[in-house]
């Protein structure tokens, strides 16, 4: 798009609508009926994070990942309870800071002493980490490597299957420099096995490997066709899930086995793992999982479907709130709601799930939610107390009072990149809980203190590395 | 302590396939050996968080409502496959599929906590355990005595997960959740689906991913605070997972985007925001002409990843479309909106003819990625998988011969197993009660007279 | 007249049977739907669901069938030739819970209901056993 065709948009500072107050969110609640609640906020409120220990002090992570988020998801949970993470860079920086959406660089995060700039998609996955640099390509870079690995608890590639236990910086040599290193690599499929990855495979690969994909979407029938997640949705739950592997593995360690294993995460082995009853499934009688769009093969009411100005979810997998659901409607369009009560085929739980049970109760229900907004709708049924909850977009996501209070978004305000608004460290908790404390690095920022600190390099080791294109 | 010859030796390919054997799972020791956890979970969310602890070896204990059990287990796709027995009480009825997947190894005892036993019962469990998941209505387990304040009490070395749809403070509180409203309220409907230009709209997960992920989530943030408790700090803790706030976590990026300048990401559907090419497009052809099943009639679809130039000009000369390599020499001109369309339509036109495994061929003939979109029958029966024991035939000692999903992750010298895939309703109270409860046989059965168990 | 004559995604034909435009499909749409019960072809428009013209009556052939029908007595229609047909896992697909005992892989497995004489404790007595007894299958 032409810089003239670029829409001019002006920006408010977020939060654009207030935070609410303690005061505004428990008015007329009761002391007695308030008190759990105040006791939560008490313990666990974000602003009192800095008074509490970190869980995961002590512990040095290097992320040697590039050009995928699945390693820096990873090491973000390690970095977001207090580890060490050091990012290892090649030199130029990760490709992956250099991708914006759609290409716009307009829309990147400069750093105020490099002027260095950087993709969002990157910059919120560098929370709290340091960034070195080091060409691996070289076999002085991979010295060094060695060298650090001896500094480390967790190490975490994603490199080519193979590649470097050719270097000589695989699981074999380095866990004989450092028994106690937890080393894990994380890709697409896996690093070995008859489907394992190419080089530089990337989400969503796994997305479509793993079923993902397939079970997306609206069906065939309704004029759908596979989906992919709208983001790289295996990187980050793979990422997880080598997260589990990873830290499960230091407990053993610490805990009575003494030294460190080779761990391995992969996007779609994670969300193999979580991809519901698709294999019990298929095991039992051969069934393969079709796509239901909007709706759920297993549970009725519980979808999301149109009204008046988006889309709305309403949930009542169980009897009692499916009259209330009915009842709500009822209020207004009394027909609907006996068409449907009336109805013997509907009368059982079980009986309302076959596919043409559920084409009835949503578009009759979606007969009453065409009229409505999402507000609207969820207001009303609130009054019965079902749960349920608009199609909400960034936007509004970011002013969600709920969330805003919660802290569920946070502006750090970064001493390099200025204030940024991102998604906090879920890890909220009484004792330990994550935080952010700085959102990022420019690439190679920590070069200095890094080398010197953990390798003890002088002013003229950096220099000579750097000029032969190592660092 | 160093690496034994043989191993060494080995390509890295067969030393993978050595370490990582899932064959030999049983032979390593389990991480969480001697480690306790109570999970009074229902749905996905809290139960997968126990369930992915117990396949480390902790022994969880799964509260249920006597009699029925929990609701997850009355759900089951399109209300076919159910495992039987519900219990011994109703061997008639089964556990739907809902339930699979987030109870692996953990042990069924019910209780009923409007019964003062129950209470002590659940005093006595916390007693001896080392975690507790818990997911009722905040506050609840506090009302009935049982909450991480009273439970700390009675073990100080506790560490109490709390898991719930909005959390337990702040203006939405007593907000009921479900995984599907916390992806839609949590943004990421917003960003999923075809785009507007296709008729799309605003598409979920299929799976039930705020829960099992988030389950994910706060099973790490247990193993690191035991990692802290036990090397640090010999305390337990309390900590709240909100479903809602994953959302929020997973979709950072684009919430920095909107800070700073406004913008609100919409879906981009198949293709990638960040790469081009890097989309997934239709293959006219099926792949399974003569099958009957509708899943495999359709038509296929397929990845096809040539972001760099080099790649990208090698997919021009696949689908002899040179000029679109002239006209979109650079990734950021390939990124364009507008180019977006026209070269992905190109590339649909070439594939009109083709299988989803042709298309796939020839790219890896030009050195592309491609990776075709597969069903859940292409999964499960992709050796792969079954190799890396991803996938795994369990032979259940209560249910028979199930295909299940294990670990999630791969470790070499103390994996994750799947021992059984769940149990019955009420399936181990004699066995818990006696063993951590200090009940004889005949009080046992007077607390199954009075319904407490 | 009859509330499902008014209305935006369901109508009730002259034949008798109500038919249900699903919101998936007929959200926005335009073009001709057939009547499960009579086959009568109409033509209508919806915009973001509000039906905004139609149904009148039109002329073969139809674009697309209704989501799901009933008559007025709670029969429901799912001939695959009157109304869109149902998403389906295998092609012998019945949406109600199918007794099986062993797998896809012919294995046994516990898929169907048991009675109290078929338990030892909780567990099935076939799968503790490994074989099914012929009296009792």
């Amino acid at each position: 798009m032409s810089e003239k065709k670029k829409p001019k948009i002006k920006v408010l500072d977020w939060p654009a609508v207030p935070t609410p107050t303690p005061d505004e969110v428990y008015a007329g609640v009761s002391d007695e009926a308030k008190a759990y609640n105040l006791w939560l906020e008490s313990v666990l409120r974000q602003e009192f994070n800095a008074n509490k220990p970190e869980a995961l002090q002590g512990i040095r992570v290097l992320d040697v990942t590039q050009k995928a988020i699945i390693g820096h998801w990873c090491s973000s949970l390690f970095a977001e309870l207090g580890a060490e993470v050091i990012m290892v860079e090649p030199p130029g920086g990760d490709p992956l800071r250099k991708l914006t959406p759609f290409g716009r660089e307009e829309y990147m995060f400069a750093d105020k002493e490099t002027g260095e700039k950087v993709g969002a998609r990157f910059l919120a996955e560098c929370r709290n980490k340091l960034s070195i640099t080091l060409n691996l390509e070289t076999e002085e870079g991979r010295e060094i490597l060695r060298k650090l690995a001896k500094h480390a608890d967790v190490l975490i590639e994603n490199y080519p299957p193979g590649q470097f236990d050719e270097w000589g910086i695989g699981y074999r040599q380095l866990s004989e420099i450092n028994p106690r290193l937890v080393y894990c690599w994380v890709g697409q499929k896996g690093q070995w096995g008859p489907d394992k990855d190419k080089p530089w495979a990337l989400d969503p690969v796994a997305q479509n490997a793993c079923g993902f994909t397939h079970g997306t979407g609206a069906p065939k029938q309704m004029g759908g066709r596979p989906v992919r997640s709208g983001w790289w949705m295996c990187d980050q739950v793979g990422g997880t899930f080598a997260a589990i592997g990873i830290m499960a593995a230091l407990y053993a360690r610490d805990s009575f086995y003494g030294k460190g294993q080779f761990v391995e995460g992969t996007g779609a082995e994670g969300v193999i793992r979580i991809l519901d009853y698709n294999w019990a499934w298929y095991g039992m009688d051969g069934s393969i999982r079709p796509r239901y769009g909007n709706w759920d093969l297993a549970i009725n009411i519980y979808a999301v479907n149109p009204c008046a100005d988006g889309q709305i979810m309403v949930g009542g997998g169980h009897d009692r709130l499916w009259y209330r659901i009915w009842r709500t409607v009822g209020k207004e369009k009394p027909e609907l709601e006996d068409h449907i009560v009336e109805d013997p085929k509907l009368r059982v739980v079980t009986d309302r799930l076959p596919h043409h049970m559920q084409v009835k109760t949503y578009t009759c229900l979606v007969e009453w939610m065409r009229e409505h907004t999402r507000y609207e709708c969820e207001t009303a049924l609130q009054e019965e107390e079902v749960a349920s909850g608009g199609v909400a977009f960034i936007d509004e996501v970011c002013e969600f009072p709920h969330y805003k209070y919660r802290g569920h978004l946070e502006v750090i305000d970064d001493t390099l990149y200025g204030k940024v608004l991102i998604g906090s460290s879920v890890f909220i908790g009484y004792r330990t809980p994550g935080r952010v404390k700085w959102i990022g690095r420019p690439t190679g920022y920590d070069n200095e203190d890094v080398y010197r600190r953990l390798l003890g390099f002088t002013r003229y080791d950096l220099e000579k590395y750097k000029k032969l294109g190592v660092i | 302590m160093t690496i034994p010859k043989e191993l060494k030796e080995m390509t890295f390919e067969d030393f993978c396939r050595t370490v990582f054997n899932p064959k030999k799972r049983h032979e390593k020791p389990e991480v969480l050996k001697g480690k306790r956890g109570i999970s009074t979970t229902q749905y996905i969310l809290g139960p997968s968080c126990a369930a992915y602890l117990a396949e480390l070896g902790a022994e969880t204990i799964k509260v249920e409502l006597p009699r029925r059990g929990e609701p997850m287990r009355h759900t089951t796709p399109f209300n076919e496959p159910f495992l039987y027995p519900l219990s011994r009480w109703m061997p008639d009825k089964g556990t739907g599929l809902g339930f699979f997947g987030a109870n692996h190894n953990e042990y069924f005892i019910t209780l009923d906590f409007h019964k003062p036993e129950a209470i002590e019962i659940m005093k006595r469990l916390a007693a001896k355990s080392d975690f507790m998941a818990e997911n009722y209505r905040a506050g609840t387990f506090d009302r009935w005595g049982i909450g991480y304040r009273q439970l700390s009490e009675v073990n100080p070395r506790l560490i109490y997960q709390w898991m719930g749809g909005f959390g337990g403070w702040g203006p939405g509180r007593n907000r009921a959740s479900y995984d599907i409203l916390g992806q839609a309220q949590g943004g990421c409907f917003s960003v999923t689906g075809l785009q507007r230009e296709f008729g799309g709209l605003p598409s979920k997960h299929t799976i039930w991913i705020m829960d099992y992920w988030g389950g994910a989530m706060s099973a790490f943030q247990i193993l690191a605070n035991m990692w802290w408790r036990d090397n640090i700090s010999g305390l337990g803790n309390f900590m709240e997972y909100s479903q809602v706030h994953g959302a929020q976590r997973h979709l950072s990026d684009i919430i920095a985007l909107y800070g700073r300048y406004g913008l609100v990401a919409q879906r981009w559907g198949n293709w990638d925001v960040l790469l081009c090419v890097h989309g997934i497009v239709q293959c006219g052809k099926s792949s399974y002409p003569g099958s009957k099943n509708p899943q495999e009639q359709e038509e296929g679809y397929c990845l096809i990843s040539a972001y760099e130039d080099e790649d990208y000009a090698a997919l021009c000369n696949m689908i002899e479309r040179h000029d679109l390599a002239e006209k979109y020499p650079e990734h950021k001109d390939r990124l364009d909106p507008e180019a977006q369309f026209e070269i992905y339509a190109a590339i649909e036109e070439w594939a009109a003819d083709k299988t989803k495994e042709e298309v796939a061929a020839i790219c890896d003939q030009y050195g592309l990625i491609a990776q075709p979109v597969m069903n859940s029958k292409e999964v499960s029966t992709n050796p792969h998988w079954q190799e890396r024991g991803t996938l795994q035939w369990i032979d259940d000692p209560t249910f028979g011969d199930v295909f299940a999903q294990v670990g999630g992750y791969l470790m070499s010298d103390t994996p994750p197993r799947c021992n059984w895939v769940f149990k019955p309703v009420g399936a181990d109270n004699d066995y818990i009660l006696a063993k951590l409860c200090g009940f004889t046989g005949s009080e046992i059965a007077k607390l199954e007279a009075e319904e407490v168990i | 007249m009859s509330y499902f004559k008014q209305t935006s995604l369901i109508y009730e034909c002259d034949c008798g049977v109500i038919n249900y435009f699903d919101p998936f499909t007929f959200w926005n749409f335009k073009g001709k739907v057939k009547c499960a019960g009579c086959d009568a072809i109409y033509y209508m428009e919806i915009e973001e669901g509000q039906r905004t013209k139609g149904p009148d009556k039109a002329d073969p052939p139809h674009d697309k069938l209704p989501g799901f029908a009933e008559t007025k007595d709670w029969k429901a229609i799912t001939d695959p030739d009157k109304v869109n047909p149902a998403p389906q896992a295998r092609p012998d697909f019945q949406g109600k819970p199918i007794p099986i005992v062993r797998n896809v892989r012919g294995k046994l497995v516990s898929g169907r209901p048991l009675t109290p004489e078929e338990l030892i404790g909780s567990r099935p007595r076939f799968i503790v056993e490994g074989k099914i007894r012929k009296n009792n299958d």
